[in-house]
């Protein structure tokens, strides 16, 4: 896909425009944006503009990446480190990256943003894309009245239940869950996960390839990457100001809860207002509580979180959305670099203190 | 044509009218010529009315000009742009303090000059928002 110049921005300083070009990968929309000048369009030996260049090269990097990280394809690097069943296994250096920034986040988050629910996440009926699943349920869905249920027990006789050590009520054990028993061995990059344990980094992995993506286009012009709705922000456009970011309202389709302004760091939203679906008579969505092995029990419909970097952010919102508003409201307070924006089940908005300073342009 | 007898008035002098003619005495003239003059005077001034109204009808009436909106690059606050009124200068001669029987004069009454054209300018709307660059959602 093209890049599209949009408007020109004048100012006395020099022109400059946003130059963007939109894409598919990692079953999200992905955007990437460009603050660039207007100048000379040529600093490269073959003639080529630099920015349609760096554009190009970010789609490039996506679909790299996808190819190492994805799930659903059965010759990425998670794949192959999936079906090693307890052996260790050397990973390549996307892969690598990525695994330690799912441990920190779980680490961080005491273990409610971790990167081993995948037998849960196949057991809720997510065994498939996110395309793949569009395509099958009915559009539009329903609301769940009363809120999220738990599939409970009857989970495990669905036919999709999932492969490896599952307590007598069809849960998975601990042991098959817990990140800290995932070793990493630095010196070879090998990874030895515990036997019965396969990893989902979809809690990482688009907040990842933002903050990778930004990182790389800041040395071409200011940049913002939003993977699937996980931004990440490299610095100020050229006039100083910050970058006018919107925050969907899960309520309405199409319609904008309020504007954020964001001049470096990272914003994302977790929300069960998308992927849902019906299983035994229960509302599952794609939102694991390892706690209970089922989609969390929350009264929250979505929830969106300013951090330092995209995959903070990402970790952070869907932290919060696990919590519930009171104890997930309570959590991003508790942290001075985090700012949040939750709403509840019953339509209600709560806002922390430390987001005011992002509401203002 | 004879003229019927009514109609006419004889008078011969020094005589009294005849029987069954109308035979206008003094005062009957007079409250005649004061009816007459006063039936024009009333139609006078009805008429004077009349055009008047007439006048006043095909002229429009005057009406307070439209404010003057100031491009936004020039105003931010409603502000009235008039020309300061004079203050009113009392000619008051100084009063002997001894009674002189002379006569304090009257203040004289300043006219206000003729206002200069006063501009409303109304506060221009905000500036329209950016649009979003990017919208955070869920995934999909």
């Amino acid at each position: 896909m093209e890049a599209i110049a949009l408007t020109p921005v004048q100012t006395a300083a020099a022109p400059w425009s946003l130059r963007r070009r939109e894409f598919r990968a990692m079953g999200s929309e992905i955007l990437v944006v460009l603050a660039a000048g207007e100048g000379p369009r040529s600093q490269r030996d073959d003639g080529a503009d630099p920015c349609e260049v760096e554009l190009r090269l970010a789609a490039d990097g996506f679909a790299a990446w996808e190819a190492q990280l994805s799930r659903f394809r059965g010759d990425s690097g998670l794949a192959r480190l999936n079906a090693a069943d307890g052996r260790r296994t050397a990973i390549g250096p996307v892969l690598w990256d990525v695994l330690r920034a799912a441990l920190d986040a779980a680490r961080w988050t005491q273990g409610l943003v971790t990167p081993t629910l995948l037998a849960a996440l196949e057991r809720a009926g997510y065994d498939r894309s996110f395309d793949a699943l569009a395509a099958v349920r009915a559009d539009p869905l329903p609301w769940p009245d009363g809120g999220w249920t738990s599939a409970g027990s009857n989970a495990a006789d669905g036919p999709n239940a999932a492969d490896g050590p599952t307590a007598a009520d069809g849960r998975l054990t601990a042991a098959a869950t817990d990140w800290r028993a995932i070793r990493m061995d630095p010196a070879g990059r090998t990874v030895t996960l515990p036997a019965g344990m396969r990893l989902d980094l979809g809690g990482s992995a688009k907040g990842w390839a933002a903050d990778q993506a930004a990182r790389r286009l800041a040395a071409t012009a200011p940049a913002l990457v939003d993977a699937g709705g996980d931004i990440a922000v490299s610095g100020p456009m050229p006039d100083g100001n910050r970058w006018p970011i919107a925050v969907a309202d899960p309520r309405l389709p199409d319609a904008r809860l309020a504007v954020l302004w964001l001049g470096r760091g990272g914003v994302a939203t977790s929300g069960t207002d998308v992927h849902r679906w019906q299983r035994d008579g229960h509302w599952q969505h794609h939102i694991i509580d390892p706690r209970t092995g089922a989609p969390a029990a929350t009264d929250l419909l979505s929830a969106t979180v300013v951090a330092r970097s995209a995959v903070e952010a990402e970790a952070a919102a869907k932290a919060a959305l696990i919590l519930g508003r009171r104890a997930g409201m309570a959590w991003i307070e508790r942290h001075p670099y985090l700012s949040g924006m939750l709403v509840g089940l019953d339509g209600a908005v709560h806002v922390s203190d430390r987001l005011a300073r992002h509401l203002k342009g | 044509m004879a003229r019927p007898a009514s109609d006419v008035t004889t008078v011969r002098p020094g005589g009294k009218p005849r029987p069954g003619l109308r035979a206008p005495g003094a005062p009957g003239v007079k409250m005649l010529i004061s009816s007459l003059a006063l039936a024009l005077t009333v139609a006078g001034w009805a008429r004077l009315a009349t055009d008047r109204q007439s006048q006043m009808d095909a002229e429009p009436e005057p009406t307070v000009p439209a404010p003057e909106f100031v491009p936004a690059a020039e105003a931010r606050t409603i502000s009235y742009l008039v020309a300061p009124l004079p203050t009113l200068v009392p000619l008051i001669a100084a009063q002997d303090a001894s009674v002189s029987g002379r006569r304090q004069a009257a203040p004289v009454a300043v006219s206000a000059p003729v206002l200069g054209s006063m501009r409303q300018v109304a506060a221009p709307p905000p500036p329209a928002a950016p649009a979003p660059v990017a919208v955070t959602r869920s995934s999909r």
